[in-house]
């Protein structure tokens, strides 16, 4: 069995062929956060009644994934993430625990000799004592689940599920919730990759802070409500090159801010020695993926800080994928696809 | 008599069609200045790039009418060790670089095609390139023998050919008169090699005309739609590589070489009608149509090998007769020894001047049921290429297996582009052992051991999950606390000497066409496949044999690769299943509480002479961390405070409120104040 599993700060996805049919694809896509419940009778029969999967912590109750969004009426409490800051939290046993049973449920059952699964860690790929923690954490989860695990970078990934057009050379931005990543391609090959530690959760959380949107539970604790502003953004249709109000501009500024970072780490990267000689001064398309770049104006943005940087002349053009939520754990089956028709190959030649 | 003979000719022609089929196609040989377009373009075909008449790569591009929207484009310099590649929209205005002599531009094609092309591959000779229309209707592929035969090139005096492809997986390298020539290589002699004698082949004269269509071609391009205007404009005037070149493909119209207006040479392109299906430009031209035998043969595309123009040019230094100029037949034939080369060994009949001479007279019967024969020989490609892709690729690929199983060599890569991932058959075994049961019986016929010497790797990439770090954070009385000691009970295959082979020989077998830099990314230490075995994988997809398993387990995983790279394959959006109720050890953190530092009720009195440090340190004294979760007291201040000094960016959040805690922040900055007073008194 081969699968994938992306797992993000906002979303955990899996995808894999349905066993039954080949030719179709199954994703999973649950969102990585839990509600926090009092654990009272009323609330335990509450989500027994409409049949919602609960956890039981001590004096809460915990529910996950994507029915988290469902009860939160119950309670004041924002939802809480698996990942925090692209991390795996280390005070918070239930989250990790909560992680395991998502990956669990989002897994087919494994069968056959080979069955790998291609994994995209959350957070910046560096080697942090964070990072590798991540890394084994999430990889002893696969493995308890039955596979192998096989990390793939998510813009190499992006790289493979989007470039088939570009014939998989350019460069690959996918821009997540708490990270984002930057690779360059020749043929399929990744030349360099780059990791930025901020995504969308920070803009998220500055205009929430910004503009005070805070919720407060019983008790009086002020939280910020990132949902909020979540909800705000879908349902304003902003566009970045068309920015009103007050909100708005400041989303667009803070959306300027981390383009420059990541223009920067574009001209970082192509200014690397080893990419200049492999390059050789050729155009480079640049291809989005990740949710954070679902904003409308999102590719003009990076267009215009492209110029700003003088770098335009470098580039081919900006697109974003098709499909950009899902290009990243498409492109993590390809890779786990193609690392097991290699190890079929290989097996034959034996 | 002789129209019957030729007509005869020409029927066993088609009867005993060899199975193999070079054309060189239609060269402008008028100067030894030239450069080749080749690949998916509709008009494969060399020009002229002299000068004072300098060719764009965009103008090239236009000539060679691209088949599609956008497509890669592959610049080989004469020398062979210059290479690029672009991707090169039709609706670019860009006039790219300057082509120089001996300049070859591989084109592939990206995304739909709009119409078909012929498969077509060029051959370097002395820095001059020879462009050759492979025929690969028949079951057997073409192989370099066959285009060093009928370039007439003796095998036992060519030193090396170098291959130079712009497909992935066929890097550059020294082939063997056995290698498969494909659509769009590049074969290069290498200056040792032999001068080629032009004699006793089946080459023939022919040359074309540019059936100008690039105003046409221009119009109907469509814009790059994602750059805007400024972006656009900004990469226009930093692309222009030359300031003296025009951005339009003016050298095409002003030169002459490319022109419609002013043909120096009134023949007609080889295959007009049947493989450059929106060619109008030579439909209902009468100068374009055929109007001679050997035109009209040529037009088939597959009576035989036929040589440039150039060779004659270049052998007997002077310019070849244009036949709307009156030039006789007979005296070119008896001056070019291609045709009497032709005479030799062509199955045609060899006295071709006395047709030529009567269809310059006019027409008769004979010309008329050549014609006829010629329209059953134009139904018969044109039904050639109307057959479905994949057949043709299922053809090849077959025709690949016929060859491997006779050929004593080792062919290690195959394209990526024009075949189908499903219909691969191993091209190349690599050494190593593998803990997985293989059913030999099902192996192919001949698989060749590659017998390179393996590539010292690196330790790093064979490290197994080491088991401390994790085990730290997770603690035992979790739910899963069991099982995460005791990892998985299905073995889990980690890394265990057939993968190290095998990476090995992915790297040993690693085919890079531009010889690129490796990846600057540290590989992974945990994962049993590091990055750059999977990026080698990416690169030699095509290398990839289908599986053969005894089982047949893992047929299905393959199917539809290409869709699935595609993003062709619908997609099911499923629900995970989390079981109803489950209980979780520990205490859930909550989310995290908005922090606010409480701001002095009193202001402190000047600090003028505490320095920025002390400030910075008392500041971070006077924040304070609060609980996290929800109802929760001293643990969860307790967790938070651990949360906040393991947590990277917490820098990120700076504030903290919490309830009543003003007074205490009154205290502490009472208390600074002392202690820095205290501290300068000891100082």
């Amino acid at each position: 069995m081969i699968t994938a599993i992306d797992f993000g700060c906002s979303r955990i996805r899996s995808a894999f062929r349905n066993p039954e049919h080949p030719e179709r694809l199954s994703l999973f896509a649950e969102r990585c956060e839990y509600a926090l419940l009092r654990n009272t009778e009323p609330h335990r029969r509450t989500l027994e009644e409409r049949q919602i999967s609960y956890a039981v912590c001590e004096d809460s109750l915990a529910v996950v994934g994507n029915q988290a969004e469902q009860v939160r009426w119950l309670s004041r409490l924002p939802c809480t993430p698996l990942i925090c800051d692209g991390v795996i939290p280390a005070d918070d046993p239930p989250a990790r625990q909560m992680v395991h049973l998502l990956v669990q449920a989002i897994l087919p059952e494994p069968s056959g000799s080979l069955n790998l699964c291609a994994i995209t860690l959350p957070g910046t790929a560096d080697e942090t004592p964070y990072a590798i923690r991540n890394r084994e954490f999430l990889c002893r989860l696969v493995q308890m689940a039955g596979y192998e695990p096989l990390i793939v970078n998510p813009a190499e990934a992006a790289n493979l599920a989007a470039g088939s057009s570009t014939a998989f050379s350019g460069i690959s931005i996918v821009m997540g919730a708490e990270s984002t990543e930057i690779c360059i391609s020749r043929l399929g090959r990744a030349l360099g990759t780059l990791s930025l530690d901020v995504g969308s959760n920070w803009i998220d959380s500055e205009i929430s802070r910004q503009f005070r949107v805070h919720s407060w539970d019983e008790d009086g604790a002020c939280y910020l409500d990132l949902e909020n502003v979540r909800a705000w953004k879908q349902r304003s249709e902003i566009n970045l090159r068309h920015a009103m109000g007050e909100r708005e501009r400041m989303m667009l500024k803070l959306y300027t801010v981390v383009l420059d970072r990541v223009t920067r780490a574009i001209v970082q990267l192509l200014s690397a020695e080893s990419l200049r000689g492999s390059l050789q001064n050729q155009r480079l398309g640049i291809m989005l993926s990740g949710g954070a770049v679902k904003t409308a104006g999102f590719a003009s943005l990076l267009t215009e800080r492209l110029i700003e940087h003088q770098i335009a002349d470098r580039i081919l053009a900006v697109r974003i994928a098709p499909d950009p939520d899902i290009a990243v754990v498409r492109g993590a089956l390809i890779f786990a696809e193609l690392e097991a028709r290699s190890r079929a190959g290989e097996s034959v030649a034996a | 008599m002789d129209g019957l003979r030729k007509f005869t000719g020409i029927v066993a022609i088609f009867c005993l069609m060899p199975a193999v089929t070079i054309s060189a196609l239609a060269n402008d040989g008028r100067s030894e200045d030239t450069c080749a377009v080749i690949g998916d373009v509709a008009r494969p075909n060399t020009f002229r790039c002299e000068a004072d008449q300098p060719l764009s790569l965009n103008a090239a591009l236009d000539a060679a009418q691209m088949i599609s929207e956008n497509s890669n484009v592959l610049l080989i310099r004469a020398s062979g060790s210059q290479q690029w590649t672009e991707v090169v929209s039709r609706g670019s205005t860009v006039a790219g670089p300057v082509l120089m002599r001996g300049d070859v531009i591989v084109v592939s094609a990206v995304g739909q095609t709009r119409t078909g092309f012929q498969p077509n591959a060029v051959l370097i000779e002395e820095g001059r390139p020879v462009v050759l229309a492979l025929q690969t209707s028949s079951s057997v592929p073409v192989v370099v023998a066959d285009v060093l035969l009928n370039c007439q090139l003796p095998l036992n005096r060519v030193v090396d050919v170098q291959l130079i492809s712009a497909k992935p997986g066929r890097s550059r390298r020294s082939v063997q008169p056995a290698f498969e020539v494909e659509h769009g290589d590049v074969l290069m002699l290498a200056a040792a090699s032999i001068r080629p004698t032009r004699a006793g082949t089946g080459f023939r004269p022919m040359v074309s005309e540019w059936s100008g269509e690039n105003s046409g071609a221009a119009e109907n391009r469509t814009a790059e739609a994602s750059v805007n205007p400024e972006l656009q404009s900004s990469l226009d005037a930093s692309a222009s590589m030359s300031p003296g070149i025009p951005e339009t493909p003016g050298p095409v119209d002003a030169g002459g070489v490319l022109s419609t207006s002013s043909p120096a040479l009134a023949i007609p392109q080889p295959f007009p009608a049947a493989f450059s299906g929106s060619a109008g430009g030579s439909a209902g031209d009468p100068e374009l149509e055929p109007d001679h035998p050997d035109q009209q043969e040529s037009v088939s595309g597959d009576l035989s090998v036929q040589m440039v123009s150039s060779q004659y040019e270049k052998k007997s230094g002077k310019a070849f007769p244009s036949i709307s100029s009156g030039a006789d037949i007979a005296e070119l034939s008896s001056i070019l020894p291609v045709a009497a080369s032709l005479q030799e060994n062509a199955p045609v009949p060899p006295r071709e001047t006395p047709a030529a001479a009567e269809v310059a007279t006019g027409m008769n019967g004979w010309s008329l049921a050549f014609i006829g024969g010629l329209l059953v020989a134009g139904g018969l490609i044109v039904f050639g290429w109307l057959k479905s892709e994949a057949e043709m690729r299922a053809q090849r690929t077959v025709s690949m297996n016929t060859l491997r199983g006779s050929s004593p060599e080792s062919v290690s890569v195959a394209d990526n582009h024009s075949r189908s991932l499903s219909q691969i058959q191993p091209l190349k075994a690599v050494s190593g052992k593998d803990s997985e049961s293989v059913d030999h019986s099902q192996k192919p016929a001949s698989p060749k051991i590659d017998t390179e010497p393996p590539v010292q790797l690196s330790k790093r990439e064979g490290i197994v999950v080491s088991e401390p770090t994790a085990v730290e954070l997770v603690q035992k009385s979790e739910w899963f606390g069991g099982d995460w000691i005791r990892p998985s009970s299905q073995p889990v295959t980690p890394n265990a000497g057939g993968d190290g082979s095998r990476q090995e020989a992915a790297i040993a077998s690693e085919v890079s066409i531009a010889q690129v830099q490796p990846v600057s990314v540290p590989p992974v230490s945990v994962s049993p496949v590091s990055h750059q075995s999977v990026s080698t994988v990416t690169t030699q997809m095509a290398a990839v044999p289908l599986p053969v398993s005894a089982e047949g387990q893992a047929t299905e995983i393959f199917s539809d690769l290409n869709d699935l790279i595609a993003n062709r394959l619908p997609v099911d959006l499923c629900e995970a299943r989390l079981p109803l109720r489950v209980s979780l050890f520990g205490r859930p953190a909550g989310p995290r509480r908005l922090r606010i530092d409480a701001g002095h009720t009193q202001l402190a009195g000047p600090h003028m002479s505490m320095n920025a440090d002390r400030r910075r340190s008392n500041h971070s004294v006077t924040a304070t961390v609060a609980s996290s979760a929800g109802g929760l007291s001293a643990g969860g201040l307790n967790t938070g405070t651990q949360a906040g000094s393991a947590h990277p960016s917490e820098s990120k959040e700076k504030l903290e409120a919490g309830p009543g805690i003003s007074e205490p922040v009154k205290g502490m900055a009472s208390l600074d104040r002392a202690l820095n007073f205290l501290h300068e008194q000891g100082e």
